[in-house]
């Protein structure tokens, strides 16, 4: 038997380039493009209508905003799975598109092949961020989230492999260390082996620079 | 008679004020309040120094804070309030006094009245002077913001101009070669034939359109400083082609590299850096009338984690005396009108938010150079180009949000792995059974399907193929120590998603 194609829903003002989307994805035999529009209003009532199971939204389009769009879709479409397409990578969009739970957020640009790819991804329920957005992300308490600024690599250590890196800094052997920290040698080798991953560093005079560098301990 | 002879009043009031001031002078206490209200004022004034000052270096809200501090409004009510009481103490003394020559109090109708009108007036020219200060201070602030907002736009809006033109210069090619290749194409399926080179043209005209709005939205989009790894090479590259149109003519652009293009990454905002490039060669082409070169070069700094980003000319050089102040604000050389004098603040600012050291050498009558050193970044996981051909290794995610794993998932598999979710215990348990074989590593975050340590060790060794076990855990989580003695390796939350990436992508030691 067949497998039915996907339904797709595509919006975006840009008429030519939802024109060529439009004849692009139909070339796919597992991809339908059940309907094409060009304001985020229309979107959501042709979206309730044709029930897609993927709808393709374009950030900046007239009408209603495209995050507000997703919340009222998803109140009659809960399954319906979220690509945003945008020319920009701008924070506020990003946790916008968190926010709704966006499957996807590419950036423009990209040839149709590419995004075949994601929609493809994210029907088998993957996501599919660009490269530029995902590096923006980070897991917080809550989730994944917006960075909220550079982190040090020093704040992916736990406490004990900070005070580990001081010891080793130090000149410290990991028997020493063991006898300090009231902990095995084994323990010890594996707080310096994760150290080491960690920093991306991989012998102890770069970890000793690094970590005199860092303040951990007094020159 | 309520009033005596003329003579009599002023005699007896003379009488009054000597003896007033006499008292006045036999009592330090009075003695020193006069002082002090000329002390609280000045403190006043030195507050409302304070405010100018402030609102002159642009810090408007420490201005406002100021003049509206607790302290401020304190101060100017005792001063009121003394002047009150000074007031007050002299016409109650000068009535005494006025008493025990035996007139009475409504015989000095016309004393008390003067002394009455003597404190209101007081109290009302303090009152002015206040208001005045205050009036000032704002006014001032409101000329400044305006000031700078006029020159900030004019500074902006002469690099759009100079922008615009020479990306409608672009763009006037790249619809010329649209519109003629396109009508080669309509030609050749009028005879029925099909004129493929045609259609690519088309297509490359639109991909170099495509990379000059790509180059100008770049440069022109903004909310806020957005960290993220920047490729300097290629910033450069792609700013040299925007900066070309906006140098004086006769000004020649080279751009040179001494550093090999994968250590050209920093982590920066990448519109900030360009636009600190910008600035930096119009202010080089500007130093150059006549003609000359401007060089755009990324070089190895002394110290190994910089690299320097560098603008030289060959130009006439700054003089000493003013290499001092060329990073202030407004301070410009240009004749007035000509130049707005934020173009190297804006540098600085931007140095400055990058932790950037900048190096200016200049010799008068031959040239500027000056750097920018930037800390480097080192290269980001989950790079475009996958390792060729190593070993397949994949990655098994048990995270207790779906989305967040799918996320995660995503993030991982850039770095060239497989990966797959499991979504509850039993799922976890089946995919650990199935690892016995090929290079497993698990993304177990603290609390999947409400586990603990002691459940995730227990289950941990129904995967004898697993590799290696990174545990996602909140900042200071009780649990980590345990994870730790087990053997895991932690990873506390906030975290980026790229450096679970890196991570896993780098492989490592067995567990």
């Amino acid at each position: 038997m067949t497998r039915q194609p996907a339904r797709i829903l595509i919006a975006d003002d840009h008429e030519l380039l939802r024109d060529m989307l439009v004849r692009r994805l139909n070339e796919e035999p597992d991809l339908a493009v059940v309907a094409a529009i060009g304001d985020a209003d229309a979107a959501v009532r042709e979206a309730l209508d044709a029930r897609p199971d993927l709808v393709l939204l374009d950030i900046d389009m007239p009408g209603v905003s495209v995050f507000e769009a997703v919340r009222r879709m998803r109140e009659g479409l809960p399954e319906a799975r979220v690509i945003f397409l945008s020319a920009y990578v701008q924070d506020g969009f990003i946790s916008q598109a968190l926010e709704v739970r966006a499957s996807g957020y590419l950036t423009k640009g990209h040839k149709p092949e590419h995004l075949i790819a994601c929609i493809r991804r994210v029907l088998r329920g993957g996501t599919c961020y660009s490269p530029e957005v995902e590096r923006r992300l980070e897991l917080g308490a809550g989730g994944v989230r917006l960075a909220q600024r550079p982190r040090s690599r020093l704040e992916l250590l736990t406490a004990r492999e900070r005070q580990v890196l001081g010891y080793l800094a130090q000149g410290l052997s990991k028997k020493e260390i063991a006898r300090l920290d009231g902990a095995s040698v084994k323990t010890v080798d594996h707080h310096c082996q994760h150290i080491m991953e960690k920093l991306d560093l991989h012998d102890r005079v770069e970890l000793a620079r690094y970590a005199i560098r860092e303040g951990l301990v007094a020159v | 008679m309520l009033f005596g002879p003329k003579e009599g009043r002023e005699q007896a009031y003379e009488e009054a004020e000597r003896g007033l001031a006499a008292e006045l002078a036999a009592q330090p206490a009075l003695a020193t309040q006069a002082p002090e209200l000329v002390a609280l004022t000045e403190r006043l004034g030195a507050t409302e120094r304070q405010a100018i000052a402030a609102a002159l270096a642009g810090r408007q809200a420490e201005a406002l804070d100021l003049l509206h501090s607790p302290e401020y409004m304190e101060q100017s009510r005792l001063l009121c309030a003394q002047a009150d009481a000074q007031s007050q103490a002299v016409y109650a003394r000068l009535n005494q006094r006025l008493r025990e020559h035996g007139w009475s109090a409504l015989a000095f109708f016309t004393v008390d009245s003067a002394i009455l009108l003597f404190a209101v007036g007081l109290w009302w020219g303090l009152g002015v002077r206040l208001k005045r200060w205050r009036g000032v201070a704002e006014q001032e602030l409101a000329r400044r913001l305006s000031t700078e907002a006029q020159l900030r736009q004019s500074q902006k809006m002469e690099a759009l101009g100079q922008m615009a033109a020479g990306v409608g210069h672009d763009f006037k090619n790249v619809l010329g070669a649209i519109q003629g290749y396109a009508d080669l194409a309509l030609r050749a399926a009028e005879r029925g034939d099909l004129d493929r080179a045609s259609l690519d043209g088309i297509r490359a005209a639109a991909e170099q359109g495509a990379a000059v709005t790509g180059a100008l939205l770049a440069f022109s989009q903004k909310a806020g400083p957005e960290w993220a790894p920047v490729d300097l090479h290629a910033l450069v590259a792609q700013t040299a082609e925007l900066l070309r149109p906006m140098l004086p003519p006769g000004v020649e652009l080279a751009f040179e590299t001494r550093v090999p293009p994968e250590q050209c990454r920093v982590l920066g905002d990448r519109t900030q850096l360009q636009q600190a490039l910008v600035n930096l060669a119009i202010n080089a082409g500007e130093a150059m009338p006549e003609g000359g070169r401007v060089r755009i070069a990324l070089e190895a700094d002394d110290d190994p984690q910089r690299i320097c980003l560098g603008v030289s000319d060959t130009g006439r050089g700054i003089a000493p005396e003013i290499r001092e102040r060329i990073f202030e604000p407004f301070f410009t050389t240009k004749a007035r009108g000509q130049g707005t004098g934020l173009g190297l603040a804006i540098v600085h600012a931007i140095a400055a938010s990058h932790g950037a050291r900048i190096d200016l050498s200049s010799t008068p009558g031959e040239g500027t150079r000056l750097r920018l050193c930037l800390a480097r970044e080192r290269p980001a996981p989950g790079a475009p180009e996958p390792p060729a051909a190593v070993e397949t290794r994949s990655a098994l995610i048990a995270a207790r949000d779906p989305y967040q794993g799918a996320l995660l998932a995503s993030a991982i598999g850039r770095g060239g792995l497989t990966t797959e979710l499991v979504a509850d215990w039993d799922g976890l348990l089946a995919a650990l059974r199935r690892s016995r074989e090929g290079r497993l590593d698990l993304v177990l975050e603290d609390g999947f399907a409400g586990r603990g340590p002691a459940e995730y060790a227990e289950a941990l060794r129904a995967g004898p193929g697993l590799d290696r076990v990174l545990v996602l855990a909140d900042r200071g989580s009780s649990a980590i120590a345990e994870y730790e003695e087990a053997g895991c390796l932690v990873l506390e939350r906030p975290l980026a998603l790229a450096e679970v990436a890196r991570l896993l992508a780098g492989g490592g030691a067995p567990r």
